[in-house]
């Protein structure tokens, strides 16, 4: 996969055979700039391959019309980087609007919207504006965000990027504890090795653009989850 | 809009309540450029109306032989409103004609024994001032007319003085409009840039571009419509000062367009001024940024 500037022709994805199956969490590591953002990115069609193919849910990404786009996005949830929550809006509001997208209705959204809430820990937010949140609270808005409405594929891009060890940790679990009840397939994108490692799931290495190591899940030992507390 | 009507307009709500001073500020600007817009309505409207009330003043005076009797006259006159570009044409008697020289020159003319020396006429007005000259050839050609008066020179100098001023006042109604245009739809766009972080996180989301684009598109006539009321207020508000001003001072000056009829027409144009300008800015601007979160 190439990006190409005014100057410069930057390859951001090169040699990558990957296959995530249905229902698996798999956390990408590597140095920032590396390409993690990137292979995200081709999932959730905001960017097209230079070369060869990506299948997201069973369909060549090339084979979308633009106007299929948001249609498959409602099946992805982001979790981006720089959360991108939208700052004229509350914290309900910010978490209802996937589910507004999608034509819900008044009852299902008041429903659906304090359940997730309360899964990430927010449910005495639900009025605030998102600029009197803090980072970590942001980062669970958009957590809720896009678990919202069942998506089939939870993508997050540096989820704990400017979070403290502790609420690092604790967001890890978060998306563990939402691939493991809900069957969600999880893809995080992060260069906190340490975080990750502990907790034993399938992870990939990028490095200079290339995949370098792709280990499989292991067992958790019980030190592992010690440190997790 | 079918389903998400509710949410659209409830978008709409959010948008223009958290954001007040973008808010404030669109709307300011779309009344400043609606009311420069109304102003220059208002000149253009009465430069016509004046020109028309010139223009409809110009009539043929055709001085009938004296030796001619009542019946010739009459049939003379019916043959004069044959002719299709002929409006009215009025006869004047001797003795009318003299009554209303009396009252124009506010004297009174005392004839005596002597004959009234002022010959029968008939007063011709047409329904085009440029087709005067031909008019005037036709009635020569009937006989009967001793003498015609028309003034051809000056309705030529006065039609082309019309023709100047009109088109002048369209020219500047017209660029008024297009530096409204352009103010409204660079302010609308202003409101749109500093949201288009949201507008792409909105696609990223899911969000169609038509699911994204009403709540704007309805911003953009929320901001026209505010503004084309408002000024509409000022500027017809204004003119119903100056004019009854001028008509208490000056009533046989200016023959300005009724005031009321004015405001109607100040409001029909400005708002739906008001409403295309700002669809159109907020269309565009936001489609901008809709294709640039596809590329």
């Amino acid at each position: 996969m190439v990006y190409h500037n005014e100057r410069d022709r930057v390859v951001a994805l090169k040699n990558v055979n990957l296959e995530f199956n249905k229902g698996e969490i798999c956390f990408i590591v590597g140095p920032t700039g590396c390409g993690k953002s990137s292979l995200l990115k081709l999932i959730y069609l905001d960017s097209m391959p230079s070369r060869g193919r990506v299948l997201v849910l069973g369909r060549d990404t090339y084979d979308f019309r633009e106007r299929e786009i948001p249609y498959l996005r409602r099946k992805i949830g982001v979790v981006f980087q720089d959360f991108r929550l939208l700052q004229t809006k509350t914290v309900y509001e910010n978490v209802a609007y996937p589910l507004e997208v999608i034509g819900a209705s008044k009852y299902e959204i008041s429903r659906r919207v304090p359940q997730v809430l309360d899964l990430v820990g927010l449910a005495d937010k639900i009025d605030t504006l998102p600029g009197s949140l803090s980072k970590g609270q942001e980062q669970r808005v958009v957590i809720a965000r896009s678990i919202v409405n069942d998506p089939l594929i939870l993508l997050a891009d540096e989820p704990t990027g400017n979070l403290d060890p502790d609420t690092s940790w604790d967001i890890i679990k978060l998306l563990i504890d939402i691939q493991t009840t809900r069957g969600t397939t999880v893809l995080v994108a992060s260069h906190d090795m340490a975080t990750v490692d502990r907790s034993g799931k399938r992870l990939l290495r990028i490095e200079d653009s290339e995949v370098v190591i792709d280990r499989a899940p292991r067992v958790i030992t019980c030190s592992d989850l010690k440190e997790g507390e | 809009m079918g389903r998400y009507t509710f949410f659209f307009f409830r978008e709409l709500w959010i948008n223009l309540s958290r954001n007040p001073l973008m808010t404030a500020a669109a709307a300011g600007t779309s009344v400043v450029s609606l009311l420069t817009l109304g102003i220059s309505l208002i000149l253009v409207y009465n430069i016509n109306n004046l020109s028309g009330e010139i223009t409809s003043q110009v009539e043929i005076r055709a001085f009938v032989k004296k030796d001619i009797g009542n019946y010739q006259i009459k049939s003379l006159q019916d043959k004069i409103m044959k002719i299709p570009q002929v409006r009215r044409v009025e006869f004047i008697s001797p003795d009318r004609a003299l009554d209303k020289l009396q009252e124009d020159l506010n004297i009174d003319l005392d004839m005596g024994p002597e004959e009234n020396p002022l010959p029968p006429s008939l007063v011709i007005r047409v329904n085009d001032p440029r087709q005067i000259g031909a008019v005037a050839d036709q009635i020569k050609e009937m006989g009967g007319v001793e003498e015609l008066l028309y003034g051809e020179s000056i309705i030529r100098s006065l039609l082309a003085v019309s023709f100047v001023v009109k088109s002048l006042g369209y020219l500047m109604t017209m660029l008024m409009a297009i530096g409204a245009l352009f103010t409204i739809m660079n302010t609308i766009r202003l409101t749109v840039i500093a949201r288009r972080n949201e507008i792409r996180t909105m696609q990223l989301v899911g969000a169609t571009s038509w699911f994204i684009r009403w709540p704007f598109l309805l911003e953009g006539m929320v901001f026209g419509t505010v503004g084309a009321l408002i000024s509409a207020l000022f500027v017809s508000s204004g003119y119903f000062l100056l004019s009854a001003k001028i008509h208490d001072s000056l009533p046989f000056v200016f023959p300005l367009v009724d005031s009321g009829a004015m405001s109607r027409i100040i409001l029909f144009i400005l708002l739906l001024s008001g409403i295309v300008m700002g669809l159109a800015g907020s269309y565009i601007s936001v489609s901008k940024f809709l294709s640039e979160g596809n590329e």
